[in-house]
């Protein structure tokens, strides 16, 4: 699963997440993608389920773009300890999603396929999402 | 060619968050720089007019902005929309000097894809989605298309060096760039785990990246 290399500090602030993606939000890499229509975390294992759905519908006739990176580090505190003794251990990462972030684009497979397959990545995410095509960066029309 | 649109803009004197209340009203804030204005021209356009200069003009035609009876010879360079709505937020006139020449980036389409992926049981690829010109501003080609219907076999390609000279149009690429290819179907079998550990990508579960901060004294005595 994805995870950094290397980090400056272990642990993080929650933090907030105000207002709308301010990049990655239109189709870049492929001709279809999944854009985020909420705030949310997505989890490095929530990524590798999409990244599976998508990979095995398409059955590697297409290429996949992932366009998000866990680099989050949340922590949770063991059931059943008292409160107190320092912040709790790194449990997981997310990467952190604002509403209008492509984050999975796809390449080579047709309209029906590609579709079906980020609806079921889709399935696998805790936001709402909508599949999104590339568009020509000026007229907003589709450009195949 | 090319054509131009015409479009009729009025001056702004509203900046900044202010301009919200110029949307609510359909106006979109915009402004034109460039080779032929020597400070910026704030500018408001309204919202039934705009987009069809926008739908009719595209990045590669001309457009005349007329701003209280001042004519801009201008291009549309960026259209900013929000992210979720793609309603459009803003919009960037580059004015333009017609005796010299600029740099642009055209579209490329294929043509004939799916006959050919049919006829060579294989995948037509368009291995760039744009490419980079110098021309004239009113000499723009509005898209560049490829036939494809010369690809005879998996493995063949198409060059740069290959598509058909343009008048007045000089390309910025070397000129043996692959623009469009054709290969297998299916990729070949590459299993998904080999190559994610391949790219450093696949990491144990309860792996660790490095801390390269200065730690805490406290933390270090957790350790």
């Amino acid at each position: 699963m994805l995870m950094p290399k290397r980090v400056k500090y272990r642990k993080q602030f929650r933090g907030r997440m105000k207002g709308n993606a301010k990049r990655g939000t239109t189709v870049t890499f492929g001709d279809y993608g999944l854009q985020a229509l909420e705030p949310g975390w997505i989890t490095s294992r929530q990524i590798e389920a999409c990244r599976r759905a998508i990979v095995r519908h398409l059955r590697r006739r297409g290429r996949v773009w992932i366009r998000i990176f866990p680099d989050k580090p949340i922590t949770a505190k063991p059931a059943e300890t008292r409160m107190g003794k320092g912040k709790g251990s790194v449990e997981y990462w997310v990467a952190v999603v604002k509403p209008g972030h492509v984050m999975f684009e796809l390449r080579g497979a047709n309209e029906e396929v590609s579709k079906e397959a980020l609806m079921r990545a889709a399935y696998k995410l805790p936001i709402k999402t909508k599949i999104v095509k590339r568009t020509d960066p000026i007229t907003d029309k589709e450009v195949f | 060619m090319s054509h131009r649109v015409q479009l009729e803009a009025n001056s702004r004197s509203v900046f900044g968050k202010k301009v919200r209340q110029l949307r609510r009203d359909g106006q979109i804030p915009a402004v034109i720089y460039g080779q032929t204005t020597e400070e910026p021209v704030h500018i408001q356009v309204e919202w039934p007019k705009l987009r069809i200069a926008l739908s009719d003009a595209g990045g590669s035609n001309l457009v005349d902005v007329d701003v209280a009876g001042e004519i801009y010879t201008t291009l549309i360079r960026e259209v900013a929309r929000h992210p979720v709505r793609r309603d459009v937020l803003h919009v960037d006139f580059y004015a333009v000097d017609l005796t010299h020449t600029i740099v642009s980036h055209v579209p490329v389409f294929m043509h004939g894809d799916p006959e050919t992926a049919q006829r060579i049981a294989g995948r037509i690829l368009l291995e760039t989605q744009s490419l980079e010109v110098e021309s004239f501003p009113d000499n723009i080609p509005s898209e560049i298309v490829v036939d494809v219907s010369g690809i005879e076999a998996i493995g063949d390609t198409i060059l740069l060096e290959d598509l058909p000279e343009i008048e007045g149009v000089k390309f910025l690429h070397e000129p043996d760039m692959v623009i469009v290819r054709s290969d297998y179907l299916a990729a070949a079998p590459v299993e998904d785990v080999e190559r994610e550990a391949a790219e450093g990508l696949l990491k144990e579960e309860g792996a660790e990246p490095k801390v390269i901060g200065r730690a805490r004294e406290d933390e270090e005595d957790e350790d």
